[in-house]
């Protein structure tokens, strides 16, 4: 009975250090994937801090928010022909770099609409909806993004 | 430099409640105190920011009252006569240090699990750093929700609920509570400035105290070497950090329903009442309906799942009593809960009323059928292994096999907690009016890893005590 519950406990360490080595082995495969990041990480560091696709995304708009001193409503423009993903995405992020202006899509009528024109940067008057309709251009700001008011 | 203050107050606030909470509670120790007092801290600190906000008062005047609060704690610990007997913080001394280190030396095994864990940890704070240097605004639901709506907390103060009102549910999940973005935004507000990086901090702070508390709380109850292998299950899962780093909320609630059901197990450990636990189990639970949507489903789940102690002798003479205690702890949080769901958010897109729809798709079979398959499919490729971590479990049970009898009703009532979560959820998907596969697709495994810790320490718990 003793030799019993002896090998019984060898039996469980054992098992015990190979749920640990496969842990391990699951963490050095998370290590391979990041190798070269901690193999230079101040080089990475330095490379990409301030360099995401976000961030500069941002840029965009730090002279867009510098136009509304309180919080304004505005309705959305966005590129013709865009794709669904890329059309929520540009209109998050929109919304994201203005707050806390409000960015409506909803049919909610607003004083101000914000054109954000990534590919096209510029409206065509001739063909333009609201420039047709009694709105006008207030600022371009030549990247794409165009304020405009009735 | 006064936003720093912010957090070390939040933070300080935690720990003081947390030692207020555990006074009755012996051998608990440093380790579990820290991992579950800063998450509480965040929490408290964020409820108190909204409330005061809310009835209009100003930012530096909110640091000077949670400043007061913290030294009013101090206070009442220090001049508790029962703090002195009862309850000592744990001690750093050189002869107890010498007998860890002799007792880590005398277990292989042991010093084994702690070099796998400390590797594992570094690991993923390496692995947290480089994905927030990549994608330092997070990703797509915590720049379009949780960091947006504290923008317009932060630079609104006044006007931000008008603002979130009329936001579109839709677009930017506006209707999901405020613990996160409460946090957030009164750090912003204090720094004058919207820093990346104090989303990235809460977020660690919840990633990281998830993880710590899971392996003390574990150690507590089992031993040490389990403790660090629960841990490691958290460390070792990849999904798990990039949750973590994404800065989504599914982490922060995750470690309230996990601090819930970790309080609850020490509360009804050795069948007398404590009070202090089951106040601090109603404060958990609130702060996880303060922390995401879900976790008003948490507290329903909480009260069936007490139903089942009604069974046992023992408790079911105390259950009212606890009860009554559990939501003194939970009603503040949960009164500002509801005041923002009714006065300030916008409808909840999934639950907004959908007439007889919602009837009609209960009534579906294929939509079961779709959800279940779906289910299945996430417990096949979980947390993105290299090899399914499903059989670690099957392991343990095989190790150590399987006995509830020591924290029984506890275990019960918890199980059947966990359980009705992970039906609350299959639900949700059968009725949400979102088209079925993008709602799954985008949901599932967030929800899933929500429950996963409380998973992990139940299933350690009800693992037999046996020598390794």
């Amino acid at each position: 009975m003793v030799y019993i519950s002896y090998i019984l406990l060898y039996l469980r360490r054992a098992l015990c250090v190979v749920i640990l080595c496969a842990m391990a082995w699951q963490q050095w495969n998370t290590f391979l994937r990041y190798q070269e990041r901690f193999a230079s990480p101040i080089q990475y560091t330095k490379q990409n801090y301030d360099n995401d696709s976000g961030t500069r995304y941002g840029t965009r708009f730090t002279e867009v928010k510098k136009m509304f001193t309180s919080p304004t409503r505005m309705n959305y423009v966005a590129e013709v022909g865009e794709t669904y993903v890329l059309s929520e995405g540009h209109f998050a992020l929109t919304q994201y770099y203005l707050a806390p202006n409000l960015i409506l899509r909803n049919n909610v009528p607003c004083d101000t609409i914000i054109c954000n024109l990534y590919n096209t940067l510029h409206l065509d008057p001739s063909l333009d909806v609201h420039l047709q309709n009694g709105w006008h251009i207030v600022k371009d700001f030549n990247n794409g993004i165009i304020i405009l008011a009735k | 430099m006064i936003a720093v203050f912010s957090i070390l107050i939040a933070l300080l606030l935690g720990f003081l409640s947390c030692l207020l909470f555990f006074k009755e509670t012996k051998n608990i120790n440093f380790r579990f105190l820290f991992n579950l007092a800063f998450p509480i801290g965040v929490g408290l600190s964020s409820a108190t920011f909204i409330f005061l906000n809310l009835i209009g008062i100003n930012s530096i005047v909110i640091l000077l009252f949670e400043t007061g609060l913290a030294i009013f704690l101090i206070l009442k610990i220090k001049n508790s006569p029962k703090s002195v007997h009862q309850f000592e913080l744990p001690k750093f001394n050189n002869l107890k240090g010498i007998r860890s280190l002799s007792d880590l030396l005398q277990s292989p095994l042991l010093l084994l699990a702690v070099v796998v864990y400390l590797y594992s940890w570094v690991l993923d704070v390496g692995v947290y750093y480089f994905d927030t240097i990549e994608s330092p605004h997070g990703l797509w639901d915590a720049w379009s929700c949780w960091n947006l709506n504290a923008k317009f907390i932060s630079s609104a103060p006044r006007y931000w609920p008008h603002l979130i009102h009329q936001m579109n549910s839709t677009d930017f999940a506006p209707d999901h509570p405020l613990l996160q973005k409460g946090f957030i935004a009164q750090c912003w507000v204090l720094l004058q400035n919207q820093s990346i990086w104090i989303p990235v901090l809460s977020s660690f702070i919840f990633t990281f105290c998830t993880i710590g508390l899971l392996s003390s709380a574990v150690g507590y109850f089992k031993n040490k070497t389990e403790g660090l292998i629960a841990g490691l299950i958290m460390l070792c899962t990849p999904f798990f950090m990039i949750m973590g780093d994404s800065q989504y909320a599914d982490n922060t609630v995750g470690f309230f329903y996990l601090a819930t059901i970790v309080i609850l197990t020490f509360a009804r450990s050795e069948g007398t009442l404590k009070p202090r636990l089951m106040v601090a189990a109603g404060i958990t639970t609130g702060l996880a309906a303060w922390s995401k949507s879900e976790g008003l489903m948490f507290i329903a789940c909480i009260f069936a799942s007490q139903l089942v102690l009604v069974l046992f002798k023992n408790n079911r003479k105390q259950l009212l009593t606890e009860l009554k205690y559990f939501l003194f702890g939970m009603i503040p949080i949960l009164l500002l809960v509801v005041y923002f769901k009714v006065v300030i958010a916008p409808p909840n897109r999934i639950l907004a009323p959908q007439g007889t729809a919602t009837l009609v798709k209960l009534m579906d079979y294929s939509r079961y059928v779709i959800v279940f398959n779906w289910f299945w499919e996430q417990f096949r490729i979980f947390g993105k292994w290299v090899f399914n971590p499903w059989w670690l479990f099957l392991a343990g049970i095989v190790l150590k096999g399987i006995s509830i009898k020591e924290n029984k009703p506890s275990f019960i009532s918890n199980f059947i907690l966990v359980f009705l979560m992970l039906t609350g959820f299959f639900f949700i998907q059968i009725i949400a009016p979102l088209d079925l596969y993008y709602y799954l697709s985008t949901s599932v495994h967030r929800l899933l890893f929500q429950l996963f810790p409380s998973f992990i320490f139940l299933y350690f718990i009800a693992l037999r005590k046996n020598k390794i």
